[in-house]
């Protein structure tokens, strides 16, 4: 049923184990991505730039690092895994959705810090595939 | 037949090969057939140069990799990795420009023209984590991309794909050290200057009791609160995210060094300004909730039809009005936000209707006593009423307005030509969910509110009641009506509507800049401009009114080109005392010097994207539904043209005010 399942990557181990639960049963693959916001934090300060160049830096490296630490744990429980990541905002998923042909998305309430903790009407309406948000607590 | 050419000439040899990247390990492919041909080609060198034993098990584990999910992770970037069980010392990188690109399955369906290989023995995996995030940061950004597939050199390629652990280190600590030079600098200038500036005996500084600021027990906490505000400016300025501690740490050195007590901390912190500011945030906010602002704006851009530029001319309009009665941040979100929407509908540039709405905001924030706090501070400490702000700053921020207007539709009209019109009726669906009731209602408290506040200095003499007591009665009454009307969710919107953070930031800043004049800084400071002011070509041309107008030329362009780098309001705050001291001295027609600080304040903001808060709000928008930033060049271009024809236009506007007056 869900081929493809584009897993917006949270830290919440309840959330990966229920990612590796649904993939076993529908034999999927998963697609492990991050959306690494342009201006990490979403807050234009005037700070310095080469400390904001650097904590962006940090935060770019971070985020690939847990996605392959991810692949890798996927890989280990048997589940296709490729790792996927874009410039941009929550709201780039509907393309990465459309482009990777994904059959499901998971993401979780926190990513949605961004926009609010809510996603506009026509975001959730021009989706090509149904979207699970889990809670954030 | 996959073709290699032979690696560049290698410039920096001799250097260690940062997370392995080798210059022999960069390879030109013209073609390649299929994902295992890559990978026999890296193999094949990587065994060659004796990083590995076996290039087939190389070949063989990285098509393993493949086989679990695609390694193509869109943008025509690839990273095959694999962990073998004898592999190198360390992990090792190779990357591989393919020109016309291969099929790789990637996930955005792309050929791949960027591979980078990365191998490392089992043993090795946290090291081969860290390198795999390294090289994955610089192909996930685009910048990095474009300059890997032209880089023509080894020495671009590896300061590309890596970052040297000690600049990490210097970038980090940099702006603390800068923090702890100028602290440093401003107090020993402090303790050099402030005994060179004696103020006169036998004059009006005699008479107000101000000599006793040229003795020695005054120098020394002068040269400490010099350093300490200083500190606050510059800290705020290198750390605005921790602006609120940095303003906190300083008032509280103040009160730990003896300079201030807590009874003046409490009389400085300007409570009738963080009272009106509050009130008119929390009711703002209602009304936001209400869609009044958002209705009301549509309704006119209806009316108008669809032009973009013209729509443009419109909404920079509403900008001016609506930072003028409710605020810059309010006015820019509601503005901004249709802005957007025209833009998308009429496939034009955002950036045109971002910069043209901050600029009316910025300018329509110094329209009236409510616009910016700035306006509400300098309204209670200068005691002006707001029908002096409609005879003063009205007419001059709307004359600038209307010059600003003109500059900016000659610099971007051209890039708003569309024969595309905005479809309104499909506006109309982000405004089709309020509720006519609300509509109503909401206007009612506002308009009620607007008036109490336009007439607050006839109310007050009517009931006798002190000045400005009526800028505090008005908002709070709202506030009080508007929880009795929202009955249980009052407390929920007085959570969410005061920027507890900002009033704060204001109160501890006001406290803190006002140790300026009780140490008898900016009584100095004052003495200076006034001393310069009478040297000046134009107080030789027209007398007393001269020296007015060269203080005030010297207050309005350097608070306006200040409030440009740093926050505005320590600017504004800090000259606060001046003007009072050169009323004190009784400087002919002082009190314009008021006007001078506002239109400073307000204007200047629009020179850098990060001079005011509306400035920083837009921007955020922008970069959210855009996904670009701002760079600092496109903003500074037009920025500095609009500070300069609108800080002309102040200028020209309040030096005929002072030849009328004389």
């Amino acid at each position: 049923m869900f081929n493809k399942i584009l897993y917006v990557v949270s830290e919440k181990q309840e959330e990966k184990q229920m990612v590796m639960e649904l993939a076993r049963v529908h034999n999927s693959a998963v697609l492990l991505s991050a959306m690494l916001a342009i201006g990490c934090g979403h807050e234009v300060s005037n700070e310095g730039a080469t400390r904001k160049r650097v904590l962006r830096e940090d935060h770019e490296r971070k985020s690939w690092h847990d996605l392959y630490r991810l692949e890798e744990e996927f890989k280990a429980a048997g589940i296709k895994a490729s790792v996927i990541a874009r410039e941009g905002d929550v709201e780039d998923i509907h393309s990465v959705a459309h482009n990777t042909g994904s059959d499901l998305i998971v993401l979780s309430a926190t990513s949605l810090a961004g926009v609010n903790y809510r996603l506009p009407d026509e975001f959730v309406a021009g989706l090509p595939c149904p979207i699970i948000i889990t809670n954030a607590t | 037949m996959i073709q290699s050419e032979a690696p560049e000439p290698v410039a920096a040899e001799r250097k260690a090969p940062a997370h392995g990247v080798r210059p022999d390990l960069i390879l030109d492919l013209p073609e390649a057939e299929s994902q295992s041909q890559v990978f026999e080609v890296v193999a094949g060198r990587m065994a060659q140069l004796g990083l590995v034993a076996d290039a087939g098990r190389v070949t063989a584990a990285l098509l393993e990799r493949e086989s679990t999910g695609s390694t193509g992770v869109g943008n025509e970037v690839a990273l095959p990795h694999a962990l073998l069980e004898a592999g190198p010392a360390h992990p090792v990188v190779a990357l591989v420009r393919v020109k016309r690109g291969v099929d790789w399955h990637a996930v955005d369906g792309r050929a791949v023209r960027l591979v980078a290989v990365i191998v490392a023995a089992r043993q090795q995996r946290s090291e081969y984590l860290n390198v795999l995030a390294d090289v994955a940061r610089v192909l996930g950004s685009e910048n990095g991309r474009a300059f890997l597939l032209k880089a023509r050199s080894f020495d671009k390629v590896a300061r590309v794909l890596t970052r040297a652990p000690g600049s990490a280190f210097l970038a980090r600590y940099k702006a603390v050290w800068i923090l702890a030079a100028a602290i440093g600098l401003a107090y020993l200038g402090g303790r050099l200057l402030m005994p060179a500036i004696s103020l006169p005996a036998g004059g009006i500084y005699e008479q107000l009791g101000c000599l006793k600021f040229n003795a020695q027990p005054w120098l020394g906490r002068q040269a400490l609160v010099v350093a300490i505000f200083l500190g606050m400016v510059v800290g705020t300025l290198l750390f605005w995210k921790f602006r609120l501690a940095i303003v906190a740490t300083g008032l509280a050195t103040l009160l730990l060094a003896g300079v201030m007590n807590l009874e003046h901390m409490v009389e400085y912190m300007s409570l009738p300004t963080i009272i009106f500011v509050m009130s008119m945030m929390v009711l703002i906010k209602w009304l936001e909730d209400k869609g009044v602002f958002r209705y009301v704006v549509f309704k006119v851009v209806e009316r108008v039809g669809g032009v973009p530029w013209v729509l443009l001319l419109i909404l920079m309009a509403f900008s001016v009005l609506l930072s003028g009665f409710v605020g810059e941040v309010s006015g820019i979100l509601v503005t901004f936000g249709l802005a957007v929407e025209i833009a998308r509908r009429t496939h034009t540039p955002v950036l045109p209707y971002l910069l043209a709405l901050v600029f009316a905001t910025n300018i329509g924030s110094a329209l009236t006593l409510v616009g910016n706090p700035i306006g509400v501070y300098l309204a209670f400490v200068g005691q002006l009423n707001f029908e002096q702000f409609l005879r003063w700053a009205t007419p001059i921020s709307l004359f600038t307005s209307v010059v600003v207007g003109a500059v900016i539709i000659l610099l971007f009209r051209p890039q708003l030509r569309t024969k595309e019109r905005v479809n309104l009726a499909d506006l109309e669906r982000t405004v089709e969910s309020i509720k006519p009731a609300d509509l109503r209602f909401g206007l009612f408290v506002f308009l009620a509110v607007v008036l109490l506040i336009v007439f607050h200095a006839r109310t007050e003499a009517l009931l006798r009641l002190p000045e400005g007591t009526m800028l505090v009665v008005a908002p709070l009454a709202a506030v009080a009506f508007v929880i009795f009307a929202e009955q249980e969710k009052g407390k929920l919107l007085i959570a969410r509507s005061i920027d507890w953070w900002t009033l704060l930031f204001f109160m501890f800043l006001f406290a803190s800049a006002a140790c300026l004049e009780h140490t008898g800084v900016t009584t100095k400071l004052g003495y200076l401009v006034m001393r310069a002011a009478e040297q000046s070509p134009l107080s030789r041309w027209l007398g007393p009114s001269g020296v007015t107008g060269s203080a005030l030329i010297m207050m309005l362009w350097g608070a306006g080109l200040t409030s440009g780098f740093v926050d505005n309001m320590p600017v504004v705050a800090a000259l606060v005392p001046v003007v009072k001291g050169l009323l004190a001295v009784n400087l002919p027609h002082a009190s314009i010097l008021w006007w001078a600080l506002l239109f400073g304040g307000c204007f200047g903001g629009n020179l850098t994207m990060v001079g005011s808060s509306a400035n920083l709000v837009a921007v955020g928008v922008y970069e959210r539904v855009t996904g670009q930033s701002v760079k600092f060049g496109e903003w500074f271009r037009t920025g500095l043209i609009i500070t300069v024809a609108s800080l002309l236009a102040a200028t020209v506007a309040l030096l005929v005010q002072v030849s009328l007056a004389s």
